[in-house]
């Protein structure tokens, strides 16, 4: 937990990335959530760490709660931006020897975040990454720029879709009452604007160049069966990746820490206690 | 379906629409229905959407027949548990209509939104870029008064300091060439004073000649492998029993004679910095390529463009880390025994910010001192 007051530099970084902060322990642990959601995907695997561990959960601008103020349309044309967004968050609050956990295109972000600080990270969990979602010659990422072409007109057709994926969560369901003390909260909010400049970025970039460059441990979670990052990409991060770990984990489908949560956190709990 | 998105059961209706029997599906993955871009919109959205908040309305998605036909369709899902599984369900209805609609209204509404954006960044930039001239005339005005000054001061520095500094020495000479007992001791010792101080003065006069000139020059610029720059600067420094940890480096974009000179200082820092006692001096220079804003001073800018970023780090004594801006300023000394005038890291960031790059240290006494350096790229 932190003890003392954040300076007015500090806060302002917190309010604008929406940082939510717990746990118990002092090292670091920031969650970083992929495209299509926000900082709410991680509630099934962040608490298994807070009581050995000072928990960092944020939603990227126009995403979940974040005003879109501090959206710059210059900065989010590029991943770099977004790893910039970690790195503000880690000077900010001062993190340092930090373990980065990024969903989906997060691992991506946390990698160039690494690559430009190394000294900043211990570890990298990357759950179902990918350097590059587009095939190419002798490179199979699973779609073609028509697929990705396409999902922009879906998202687009949806605008209703994503603005009203915001509206008040009331539920009621017994199994999980956690969720149902949350009226209020935003789940999956995504600015469409945001999602579609964020969806070009992603889908149509490459960062197969940059995976050399990571020189942090990093752990790779794969699922046995996810359309977007498939075995095969699982195993060319990890062939092309410096001191990387691969985990194919007992699950299916793009989002591990939801589906799996349990193996997920096993995963991490068990590469963190093998480098320690 | 269940919580790992398959089949577990499937209506006649959609049987028909799909061109599946129920017992191909069941048990199968939601996936095969979708197209594919609807399936990254399904596990990127969807998925969380109903694992989060137990229902998902009104999303327009394309599903995929049999035959690989696509259907647009308006789905809607609500999560239940029954008797303790968790099962999801699905409905969808075609909208073929509804989206061709959709479609024109969408098309209508980008149109105008782009128009707008268009306006908008146009009247954006229209501002801004007669802010920008109002503050360029100021800045070159300025610039043009700091130039003049500068001019005035390299003149003082290499004429008009240096003519005095040159009687002194000969006067100095002249009392060097009397007899042996013609001066006192004290006099001698004097003597020898004086010509330690002047020679400081040459050499100080000399470095601030060097980096008030280093604008001025018309440098050459060209494609330089510092590998070799790197191994050359080091060789020298071997025989003096400094041990070199060499990296591949990345070709950059500059000034031969310049990045020589900021390599040189760098290590010369690190060697001169370094530990007394056993412990013997270390450097290390490693480079990657990075991506980096090119923006260096105006807010709100980016350009994400690639970067060759050097480090020099060493073992040495190190400073507190609070002066890791301070140890650029110019004839900023931190450690006043050490030899040198304090203009080693001033040069070194003069000549990195010729070359549009950025420099910057870090350090803990006792444990060394890291600087980085970003430089354009080929």
């Amino acid at each position: 937990m932190l003890t003392t007051p954040l300076s007015a530099t500090s806060q302002s970084v917190v309010d604008r990335y929406n940082v939510t902060i717990t746990g118990q322990g002092t090292q670091p642990m920031l969650f970083a959530h992929g495209f299509g959601c926000d900082q709410s995907m991680w509630r099934f695997v962040a608490p298994a760490f807070e009581a050995s561990y000072q928990v960092i959960c944020f939603d990227y601008i126009g995403h979940g709660r974040t005003s879109m103020d501090a959206y710059n349309r210059e900065r989010y044309a590029s991943l770099h931006g977004y790893a910039q967004d970690v790195l503000d968050i880690c000077h900010a609050l001062d993190l340092h020897d930090v373990i980065l956990v990024g969903h989906s295109v997060s691992g991506m972000i946390g990698a160039l975040a690494a690559i430009n600080e190394p000294d900043r990270f211990s570890r990298l969990v990357m759950v179902s990454p990918s350097p590059r979602y587009m095939n190419d010659e002798g490179y199979h990422g699973g779609f073609e720029r028509e697929d990705i072409e396409e999902l922009l007109d879906t998202m687009d057709g949806n605008f209703f879709g994503w603005a009203t994926s915001t509206a008040p969560a009331i539920m009621a369901n017994s199994e999980r009452p956690e969720l149902g003390n949350e009226l209020g909260l935003t789940f999956c909010h995504t600015d469409l604007e945001v999602a579609l400049q964020f969806a070009k970025v992603v889908f149509y970039g490459d960062n197969r160049k940059d995976l050399p460059k990571l020189q942090t441990p990093s752990l790779i979670i794969q699922t046995l069966e996810d359309i977007i990052a498939p075995v095969e990409v699982g195993d060319y991060m990890a062939n092309h990746t410096p001191n990387s770990t691969l985990h194919v984990i007992d699950a299916t489908g793009h989002c591990p820490h939801m589906s799996a949560p349990n193996e997920t956190i096993q995963s991490i709990e068990q590469y963190l206690r093998q480098l320690n | 379906m269940d919580a790992e998105s398959r089949f577990v059961s499937v209506n006649p209706f959609a049987c028909e629409l799909t061109g599946y029997h129920a017992d191909e599906l069941i048990g199968k993955r939601m996936d095969i229905l979708l197209s594919v871009a609807s399936r990254i919109y399904f596990q990127t959205h969807i998925y969380p959407l109903v694992t989060l908040y137990n229902s998902a309305n009104e999303l327009y998605v394309t599903i995929q027949t049999r035959q690989r036909v696509p259907i647009p369709v308006l789905l809607n899902a609500a999560a239940h548990t029954h008797e303790g599984q968790l099962l999801i369900y699905f409905t969808f209805i075609p909208v073929h209509q509804r989206r061709l609609y959709e479609k024109e209204i969408l098309a209508a509404k980008k149109a105008a939104e782009d128009a707008l954006l268009r306006n908008d960044e146009l009247l954006k930039l229209q501002q801004r870029l007669e802010q920008h001239q109002a503050e360029q005339d100021r800045q070159l005005s300025q610039l043009q008064q700091r130039n003049n000054e500068l001019e005035q001061f390299s003149k003082i520095i290499t004429h008009d300091l240096q003519e005095p500094l040159r009687k002194i020495n000969v006067f100095a000479g002249l009392l060097d060439n009397e007899q042996p007992d013609a001066l006192t001791s004290m006099g001698n010792t004097a003597l020898t004073g004086i010509g330690k101080a002047s020679s400081r003065l040459r050499t100080l006069i000399g470095d601030l000649q060097l980096y008030f000139t280093l604008t001025s020059q018309q440098a050459e610029i060209e494609s330089i492998d510092l590998q070799p720059v790197i191994e050359d600067i080091s060789q020298e420094y071997e025989s003096m029993g400094v041990h070199f940890d060499l990296k591949p480096l990345p070709t950059v974009v500059g000034n031969r004679e310049g990045l020589t000179s900021l390599f040189r200082h760098l290590v010369d820092n690190a060697v001169k910095f370094r530990q007394v006692g056993d412990t013997p001096a270390m450097v290390r220079v490693s480079g990657t390529v990075v991506g980096h804003n090119s923006f260096r001073t105006t807010p709100d800018k980016y350009n994400y463009v690639d970067y060759a970023r050097i480090t020099v780090s060493d073992n040495g004594i190190g400073f507190d880390n609070q002066q890791r801006d301070e140890v650029f300023r110019i004839l900023k000394k931190l450690h006043p025994r050490t030899p040198g005038m304090g203009l080693g890291l001033a040069v070194s960031k003069k000549i990195v910010e010729l070359h549009n790059g950025q420099i910057s240290a870090e350090s803990a006494v006792g444990k060394g001192t890291k600087i980085t350096v970003l430089l354009p790229i080929a």
